[in-house]
């Protein structure tokens, strides 16, 4: 009987005759939930408690020891965080997800789990200030040290590896000069040595670069930017791949040996392929408690609904100011990884064919008084320390987030006097334009007031 | 009266999960067999469960699967025959550490798709003078499991194309929403494909495929049989297994509803339930 052969059915899904899959606009407004069960809610609903009654003793027992599914207390899971989490995890085509109360809690638990006191980390020099602070200056002081690499020195990387290397670190594209990671030579490097290959993907998201397809292992998001969307939340995540081979590495004993902590269970042996991921939530959430709010998964799982239409006008948006500031007389130099000066352009086809996101950096010629003028001359673009918002957001770093740096140190940081930092949102672009010229007019009046003091 | 396999190495090449417990010999044991590609974190909930509820348990990786060394075996009878090996191995270690020494013991096998197949195959040649077969569990359950032509040619040229069609048949759907926070099915079930031996997934559907042994091995089962199934299984379709209960006056047959062929990730607690009440009732 030809409809009884394993997959028959299934091959007259569609009339090519090849399985289907469920596409990516779909999984982002869909997965993880089922329509609510009891009172037939659309949208996600929003569990906002902190316990969960138990049926019986026996129930509770179970929960607690892992012999059933279910919620046993909300530091270790909530079923709106958990529609979250697997909507991630299904975009990301990884394993699972788990949620954390900051992109800096993700990177701390990341670490928390898969090292000890004696570990080291070879990170991309350029990443987040906020990774770079917890790697340089705080895990140190636990016994984790961090050597810092340029993304772009492939060789520098594969040298900094050292016997007790745990993790290699970096960012899709990184600060502030846009740097793109060569996501497959990087995570071959990690594979050579037996060690996981984390990719923060904030700046991306899943829309734009897929960091598993590369390679990585695992990825992290600050969810606070692009997949909320809004500026609305604070949250983080990391996702698994579920391919590391933990007990094959011989360098992960927190995953492959059985743990005191509890009940002498081995993560491994009890998820072949989501190992971290357990461990993580079972001793990362338990013990350091930073678990995301159910109210923020909510907010987040509402941005992420409209994650690639946000995305393709982030990106479009982007294209045509950096067109418009290319022409202006005012602006020295744009770093965008899209542009044929850019020293990642070639890695742009393969890693970032949907585009290279909308977080870039541009140097006014008027230099620190010329970039404060810019910024206080835009009205749409709102000046603040964050990126990832649908609405614009503009940052001068030398007179904000860098300003006790000298000239000369802010050269070292690869930031000039007049560089500013533009987060591009999805407003008219006509209107974004109008009030970039208006900014620019202003700022070239001062250019040319410093330019006269100067050759006067 | 504890065995020493603590840790779970049945041996130097086969492993076996015991949910860390030592196996004693004053307990019945169920074993338990996973599919095409798969390995014994199938069972994570159902096999953890009885192994802290009174049960010895073996979670079997099957050879060259996950933790299991050895050479991929190319039928259901040869795995059949390697499962009963394993499980008189460990009669005889649990023999020689009883203190009566004419005790027996109680032996339950619960297989998943291929794995049922081969829990079939081993409980028709369960020959184990010290122990007793108390019940058999076929979960996504079809025979003959034949294979379409074009996931077997996936699976010989082109497996990441077979791993994405099983993934998909295997689930009621990609949209999840499944009862484990966290964890995406679809993506675990595919990266536990992704992560089986090179080769595993078209020796496991050629021995699916190829088994013609079923109605046979059947008539030589005694005990009960519990089938189970997913009621929108794709893989392997209840109906199926529905001919085969309504022809044995041993066996019961249950569907869970909202279920496709991974029915332990997508009813974890409706599988479990099911075989406490089964198991449970065949405890001696």
């Amino acid at each position: 009987m030809v409809q009884d052969k394993l997959g028959d059915d299934n091959m007259k899904d569609n009339s090519r005759g090849r399985p289907t899959k469920t596409r990516f606009d779909t999984l982002a407004l869909h997965a993880g939930q089922r329509p609510d069960p009891v009172h037939g809610a659309r949208a996600v609903p929003i569990y906002q408690t902190a316990s969960y009654v138990f049926k019986d003793s026996e129930q509770a027992a179970s929960l607690f020891n892992m012999e059933r599914p279910g919620h046993a207390y909300a530091r270790l899971s909530n079923p709106t965080t958990a529609v979250f989490e697997e909507r991630i995890a299904a975009l990301e085509e990884g394993v699972g997800g788990l949620a954390t109360a900051s992109g800096q809690a993700a990177l701390h638990l990341a670490i928390a789990t898969l090292m000890d006191a004696g570990s080291h980390i070879v990170s991309s020099s350029a990443v987040y200030g906020g990774s770079h602070n917890i790697l340089q200056y705080t895990l140190p002081r636990f016994g984790i040290d961090t050597t810092f690499v340029s993304p772009r020195d492939i060789d520098g990387i594969r040298n900094a590896i050292q016997p007790n290397t745990r993790l290699i670190f970096g960012e899709v594209i990184g600060n502030p000069g846009n740097d793109v990671m060569n996501l497959p030579v990087i995570a071959e490097i990690a594979r050579e040595n037996k060690i996981p290959f984390m990719i923060d993907s904030t700046f991306t998201t899943p829309y734009l670069c897929k960091p598993f397809d590369f390679g990585a292992n695992l990825i992290m998001h600050s969810a606070t930017k692009f997949l909320c969307g809004h500026g609305t939340v604070i949250g983080g995540v990391l996702v698994d791949h579920g391919r590391f081979d933990w007990e094959g590495s011989g360098k992960f004993s927190n995953l492959s040996e059985p743990y005191k902590g509890f009940h002498d269970m081995s993560f491994d042996e009890e998820s072949s392929q989501a190992a971290f991921l357990l461990r993580a939530r079972r001793e990362g959430m338990r013990d350091f408690g930073a678990c995301m709010a159910p109210t923020v998964a909510f907010y987040i799982l509402q941005g992420m609904e409209t994650l690639s239409m946000r995305m393709q006008r982030h990106v479009s948006n982007t294209r045509k100011i950096i067109e418009f500031l290319k022409s202006s007389d005012v602006v020295d130099t744009i770093s965008y990884p899209e542009l044929p000066e850019h020293p990642d352009y070639h890695l742009v086809d393969a890693l970032l064919p949907k585009g290279a996101g909308s977080v870039f950096s541009f140097s006014l010629k008027g230099g620190r008084e010329a970039g404060k003028v810019f910024v206080e001359g835009l009205d749409l673009f709102s000046h603040l320390a964050n990126v990832g918002d649908a609405k614009s957001l503009v940052i001068h770093p030398a007179s904000t987030t860098h300003y006790r740096m000298s000239a000369d140190d802010l050269l070292k940081a690869g930031i000039s006097e007049g560089t500013i930092r533009l987060s591009v949102g999805i407003e008219d672009i006509d209107d974004l334009l109008d009030d970039l010229s208006k900014a620019l007019h202003l700022s070239k009046k001062i250019s040319g007031k410093i330019s006269g003091k100067i050759s006067g | 009266m504890y065995l020493k396999l603590k840790g779970a190495k049945l041996n130097e090449v086969n492993y076996a999960y015991t949910g860390t417990h030592d196996l004693a010999s004053d307990l019945e044991t169920i074993v338990f067999v996973h599919g095409t590609s798969m390995d014994h974190t199938v069972w994570a909930h159902q096999s953890r469960y009885f192994a802290y509820h009174g049960y010895n348990v073996l979670a079997v990786d099957l050879p060259a699967h996950k933790f299991s060394q050895g050479e991929l075996l190319p039928s259901i009878e040869r795995m059949a025959e390697w499962l009963n090996k394993m499980i008189g191995k460990m009669i005889g270690k649990m023999i020689r550490q009883m203190i009566d020494q004419t005790a027996g013991t109680a032996f339950h096998i619960v297989g998943h798709s291929m794995g049922a197949l081969i829990a079939l195959e081993a409980a028709a040649n369960f020959n184990h003078p010290d122990a007793g077969l108390n019940s058999l569990s076929l979960i996504g359950f079809s025979y003959p499991m034949s294979v379409t032509p074009q996931l077997m040619d996936a699976a010989q040229h082109n497996p990441s194309e077979a791993y994405s069609m099983m993934t998909q048949w295997s689930h009621r759907s990609a949209i999840g929403g499944e009862p484990i926070p966290g964890f995406w099915s679809a993506g675990m079930q595919l990266s536990m494909m992704e992560n089986s031996k090179p080769g595993a997934v078209h020796t496991d559907l050629i021995a699916c495929d190829n088994y013609n042994n079923g109605e046979a091995a059947f008539a030589n089962i005694h005990c009960p049989i519990l089938f189970l199934s997913g009621a929108l299984d794709k893989m392997a379709p209840a109906k199926l297994a529905k001919a085969q209960a309504d022809k044995n006056e041993c066996a019961e047959i249950v569907l869970i509803p909202e279920c496709g062929h991974s029915i332990m990730s997508e009813s974890p607690d409706g599988v479990l339930d099911e075989l406490t009440r089964f198991i449970g009732g065949r405890r001696k």
